[in-house]
C-alpha cells in the first residue's frame, strides 16, 4: 500500500480523496499542519505529499516549511486559478505538479496513477513489521504484540484525523504522545479508539521511560478509563437526544473552555455530536456534563420548554406580583418608605436633568374633547 | 367609525382602584404585558378605555407611562390615605410629564383621611356610591382638560 500525505484545513478536500479513490492501493493521510507531518514521515514513508489549499499564501507557507525541515517526500500542490507569477513560484519551488481544481474525477484518477506507479516502491513498506486496522486488531492486543516480542519499536495509531504514538523499550510502554497530553492521559484516550489504522516497527532505538508503571497496570487504567466511559454514557442523555443550556445560564461565571462547550448547547447538542468533534480526555468532558445537568445546568429540550415557558409567564406575572408585594406590605399596617423620593432642594445639575427628561404634553385633540363634552351634557 | 379616549389612571394600590371601578374585568394589553384596561361605552360611537397604572417606580414602568402619558387629554390619580405616597407620587410625576393630572378624592373617605390636597384646583370629588359617578368625572376632566388646552394654546 502506498501512502500519500494530504495536507489541508479544509476536510472537504481529504474527503474527496478517500471517497472517490478508496479503491486504489494509495492509503491516504489527512495533516492539517505540515509541521505535525515530520515524526510520521518517518514511520509512513510516503511517497508524496499532497498540499491542497484555495490561497497562495498557504501553499507558499508549507513549502517554506518544507525546505526549513528538509522534508524528503516529494510534493505536489492542489490548487484554483493562479496567475502567470504564482504559476512560475511553485514550479521553481520545485512541486512535482500544479493540480488546478476542478479536475474531473476519471481524469484525477489518471493524474493519480500516473505519479504513484512511477514512485512505488513495494520494498520500501516492509520496514513496517506491523500494519492494518483498529476495527480488526485492538488496543489491547498490539500491546500484548509488542510486549510478547520483548522489543522495542514504535506504534502509530490514527482515528480520523487524530494520530498518537506509543513507543516500546524491551517489550515495556516506555512513552506514549498524543496532542499535549501526558503519557499515561494519552494512553487511556487512544486505547478508546476502536476504528482507523495503525503501523507498528521493532526497532533497537534507546527510549526514555516515561511512564513508570508496568504494562498490566496500564492496561488495567486504560480498561477503567473504558468502564467509566460506558458508565458516564449510561448515565447520561442518550446519544442523539439534544441538549440545551438553561436559558438563564450566567456564562460569565464560567471559564472560557467551559463556556465554549455551553454555548454549543444553547441551540441543542446532543452527546453524539460531541464525541464526534472532540478529541481529548472525553470522560472528564462527560463527567463535568453529567455535573452540570445535576445542577440543571444543562437540560433535556422538555425541561428547556418548559423553562422558557415559565422565563416568560415569570416575566408578565412580575408586574402583577409588585402590586400585590405592595398591597400585602401594606395590609400588614408595615408602610415602607415610599419609593419615589422626592428631593425638594434640586441642585442646577438635576434641575437641568430633570427638565430634560419632562416628557410634553402631546394632546392637541380638542375637538374630540368637544364631542365628548356635548354627549355627556346631552345625557344631563 | 367609533371614537376613543384614553385615560391613564394612576392608583397606589388595588383597592384603591377598587373604590372607583368596583369589580372591574380588567383585561391584559397584548403589547405590553402585565399592564391592564377596560373600555367603558359612553355612547354607540364613543368609548374610553381606562388604563390601571399602580406601578410608578422602574424604568420599565416609566417605558409604558412614557409612551401613554404624553398622548392622552389628562391622567386621573385617586386620592389615598398616605400622604407621603401621594405627595412623593405627585412631585415623581410633575417632574416628568406635563399631561394634566386630576385628583380624585373620594368623598366617603374624607373624614378617614383628613384629606389636605395641594392644589385644590385639579381636585375632583365623587362618591363612589352615586349613580353615574363615572359620567359625572369624565365630564368634569373633561372640561378642566378643555381649560388647559386653551390655556397651553394662549401661551
Amino acid at each position: 500500500m502506498n501512502s500519500v500525505f494530504i495536507i489541508t484545513t479544509d476536510q472537504e478536500y481529504f474527503n474527496l480523496f478517500t471517497i472517490n479513490y478508496g479503491h486504489l492501493p494509495i492509503h491516504f493521510t489527512w495533516f492539517q499542519k505540515l509541521d505535525e507531518i515530520e515524526s510520521y514521515i518517518e514511520l509512513e514513508r510516503p511517497v508524496y505529499l499532497f498540499l491542497v489549499s484555495d490561497h497562495i499564501e498557504e501553499l507558499v507557507e508549507w513549502i517554506s516549511q518544507y525546505r526549513e525541515r528538509n522534508l524528503q517526500p516529494p510534493f505536489i500542490c492542489f490548487t484554483g486559478r493562479l496567475d502567470y507569477t504564482d504559476r512560475n513560484m511553485l514550479w521553481q519551488s520545485g512541486t512535482v505538479d500544479i493540480i488546478r481544481f476542478p479536475v474531473h474525477r476519471k481524469e484525477m484518477e489518471y493524474i493519480l496513477q500516473s505519479f504513484i506507479d512511477v514512485h512505488t516502491t513495494p520494498s520500501e513498506q516492509d520496514n513496517y513489521h506491523l500494519t492494518g486496522r483498529l476495527d480488526d486488531f485492538s488496543f489491547l492486543d498490539l500491546i500484548q504484540t509488542f510486549e510478547k516480542s520483548g522489543k522495542g519499536g514504535l506504534l502509530a495509531l490514527q482515528n480520523g484525523a487524530q494520530q498518537g504514538q506509543i513507543e516500546f523499550l524491551g517489550g515495556k510502554i516506555v512513552n506514549a504522545r498524543y496532542q499535549e497530553f501526558a503519557p499515561m492521559e494519552a494512553m487511556k484516550i487512544m486505547s478508546m479508539w476502536k476504528r482507523g489504522q495503525f503501523h507498528g516497527k521493532f526497532d533497537t532505538e534507546k527510549r526514555e521511560d516515561k511512564i513508570s508503571v508496568d504494562n498490566a497496570r496500564i492496561v488495567k487504567e486504560c480498561l477503567q478509563y473504558q468502564k467509566e466511559f460506558k458508565e458516564l454514557l449510561r448515565k447520561l442523555p442518550d446519544g442523539d437526544q439534544k441538549i440545551y443550556t438553561e436559558p438563564e445560564l450566567e456564562y460569565e461565571e464560567f471559564g472560557p473552555k467551559d463556556r465554549k462547550w455551553l454555548h454549543k448547547f444553547r441551540k441543542g447538542y446532543s452527546l453524539e455530536e460531541f464525541l464526534a468533534e472532540y478529541s481529548g480526555d472525553v470522560n472528564s468532558m462527560l463527567r463535568k456534563f453529567l455535573f452540570w445537568i445535576e445542577q440543571r445546568w444543562l437540560l433535556d429540550r422538555e425541561a428547556h420548554r418548559f423553562r422558557k415557558a415559565q422565563i416568560q409567564a415569570e416575566e408578565r406575572r412580575s408586574k402583577l406580583s409588585k402590586i400585590m408585594s405592595k398591597l400585602f406590605s401594606k395590609s400588614s399596617q408595615e408602610l415602607q418608605p415610599p419609593a419615589i423620593h422626592f428631593k425638594k432642594d434640586l441642585s442646577e445639575e438635576e434641575t437641568i436633568v430633570q427638565e430634560m427628561q419632562m416628557k410634553p404634553y402631546l394632546f392637541r385633540n380638542v375637538p374630540l374633547l368637544q364631542h365628548y363634552i356635548q354627549d355627556l351634557e346631552a345625557e344631563q | 367609525m367609533k371614537e376613543i379616549l384614553e385615560v391613564p389612571v394612576f392608583s397606589m394600590n388595588p383597592e384603591t382602584t377598587k373604590s372607583l371601578f368596583g369589580e372591574t374585568n380588567w383585561q391584559e394589553l397584548d403589547e405590553w404585558p402585565g399592564w391592564q384596561y377596560v373600555f367603558f361605552d359612553l355612547t354607540s360611537d364613543k368609548q374610553v378605555i381606562f388604563y390601571r397604572i399602580e406601578q410608578f417606580e422602574s424604568e420599565e414602568d416609566l417605558a409604558f407611562t412614557d409612551q401613554l402619558v404624553p398622548r392622552v387629554p389628562f391622567t386621573w390619580l385617586l386620592k389615598t390615605g398616605e400622604e407621603d405616597l401621594f405627595n412623593a407620587f405627585l412631585d415623581q410625576y410633575r417632574s416628568r410629564y406635563s399631561t394634566p393630572l386630576f385628583v380624585l378624592a373620594n368623598e366617603e373617605n374624607k373624614s378617614a383621611e383628613g384629606q389636605q390636597l395641594p392644589d385644590q384646583e385639579n381636585i375632583i370629588r365623587f362618591n363612589p356610591g352615586e349613580e353615574g359617578v363615572m359620567r359625572e368625572l369624565l365630564l368634569k376632566s373633561l372640561k378642566l382638560a378643555m381649560i388647559e388646552n386653551q390655556e397651553r394654546d394662549f401661551a
